[in-house]
């Protein structure tokens, strides 16, 4: 392959990431407004919600947060669950109403610093409040963990490929022997 | 995402249904886990805790990864450390030639067979043939990613497909693309013997 088409090739590489750089920067400074599609809730964050308050009220929206605490009261049978934003500062209480009767859930399967996706009613934004309809909890590590099992077989691959020896692989380098010890 | 071992599993089963063979195989596996190279930013900021880099820059590199235009990008670099190779393409170009004469859907068949294989024969290709079957794929995923924003930087909710079919850190995309995976495996190495004992007939 020749030299330009290479340097062309890696020129295109380094324009998508500093592109998308630009574009993250722009997106985050000034996030668009969030839209619904074909009747699904609105996937936002907790910022999206604090920004976008007046065009989400009342409507479902969809949050995938880590939990920062919660708090489950017997006699009302309420779960609060509240999600920070440390770069904000910012902070949401989730309102799960009738707890005891969520059937998915049970209160000892709520974790602190655990990822959970909550789909919910946005109301009353102005004080931070959401009624939380469903709670479903992500395991990222599990896919994390897979996706090491998946680099356990495409390395081998790899080598493959391009012919690498395993066995001819050395980490330690070895002092040549010197042959002539005489001169 | 699907895990990395849903994307390989997805990978083979295509492979075997497009008649990417051998070491073409590999590019075009490598190509289904593509996308995902530029999530190690995201293990990285994470890890340390820098929220800052995590939303300007992290984020930002995965989202545009999962891409058409990242995919494109992806698949122009990768493809500098491997090699074309000209011996298939030849002999693909030369069986298109000598069933030139036929006419009809045999010989639009023929044509396109010989094009393919002229096609296959491009990392560039396969690499990003393979990243859009990584976005394909990821596409199933509901709500975790949200969709697969194929027209990134354009960030409108009718840019953003899911087939909604699995949660992306269950194992719903194993369970579901497993027995595929095996049944196309097993058809597979029956064709494989059924041809080299038709080879030995001869």
């Amino acid at each position: 392959m020749n030299n330009k088409k290479t340097i062309k090739r890696i020129l295109i590489f380094g324009i998508i990431i500093i592109g998308s750089i630009f574009f993250g920067v722009i997106w985050f400074l000034n996030p668009p407004i969030p839209t619904k599609w074909n009747e699904d809730p609105y996937r936002i964050d907790i910022y999206d919600l604090y920004k976008f308050a007046n065009v989400v009220e009342n409507e479902q929206i969809v949050l995938y947060q880590g939990i920062n605490d919660y708090n489950y009261s017997e006699s009302s049978d309420i779960l609060s669950i509240l999600i920070k934003d440390t770069f904000h500062n910012i902070q949401i209480t989730i309102q799960f109403n009738n707890w005891s009767k969520h059937e998915k859930y049970n209160i000892i399967d709520i974790g602190i610093g655990s990822s959970y996706c909550i789909k919910g009613k946005s109301l009353l934004i102005s004080e931070g409040i959401i009624l939380g309809i469903d709670i479903v909890e992500i395991h990222g590590y599990r896919t994390n963990i897979l996706s090491l099992a998946g680099l356990a077989i495409i390395i081998p691959l790899i080598f493959y490929y391009f012919k690498i020896d395993f066995k001819k692989l050395k980490l330690i380098h070895k002092r040549e022997k010197k042959s002539n010890r005489g001169s | 995402m699907p895990d990395w071992i849903a994307h390989l599993m997805f990978g083979t089963i295509l492979s075997f249904l497009l008649g990417i063979k051998g070491e073409k195989r590999i590019i075009f596996l490598i190509g289904n886990l593509m996308p995902d190279f530029l999530r190690f930013p995201i293990f990285i900021t994470e890890f340390l805790n820098q929220d800052l880099l995590s939303e300007f820059i992290s984020y930002p590199i995965n989202e545009s990864s999962h891409s058409i235009i990242g995919v494109l990008a992806l698949a122009s670099f990768i493809s500098i450390f491997f090699e074309e190779s000209l011996e298939p393409l030849e002999s693909g170009l030369i069986k298109h030639q000598l069933n030139s004469n036929k006419t009809g859907f045999k010989f639009k068949l023929d044509k396109f067979q010989s094009i393919w294989q002229t096609k296959i024969e491009n990392p560039f290709f396969l690499l990003f043939l393979g990243g859009l079957f990584h976005l394909f794929l990821d596409s199933f995923m509901w709500p975790w990613a949200g969709g697969i924003n194929w027209l990134y930087p354009l960030d409108f909710a009718i840019f953003r497909w899911s087939f909604k079919l699995w949660w992306p850190s269950s194992f719903d995309a194993i369970i579901l693309l497993f027995p595929i995976f095996l049944i196309s495996l097993i058809l597979k190495t029956l064709f494989h013997f059924y041809k080299v004992k038709k080879k030995s007939k001869f």
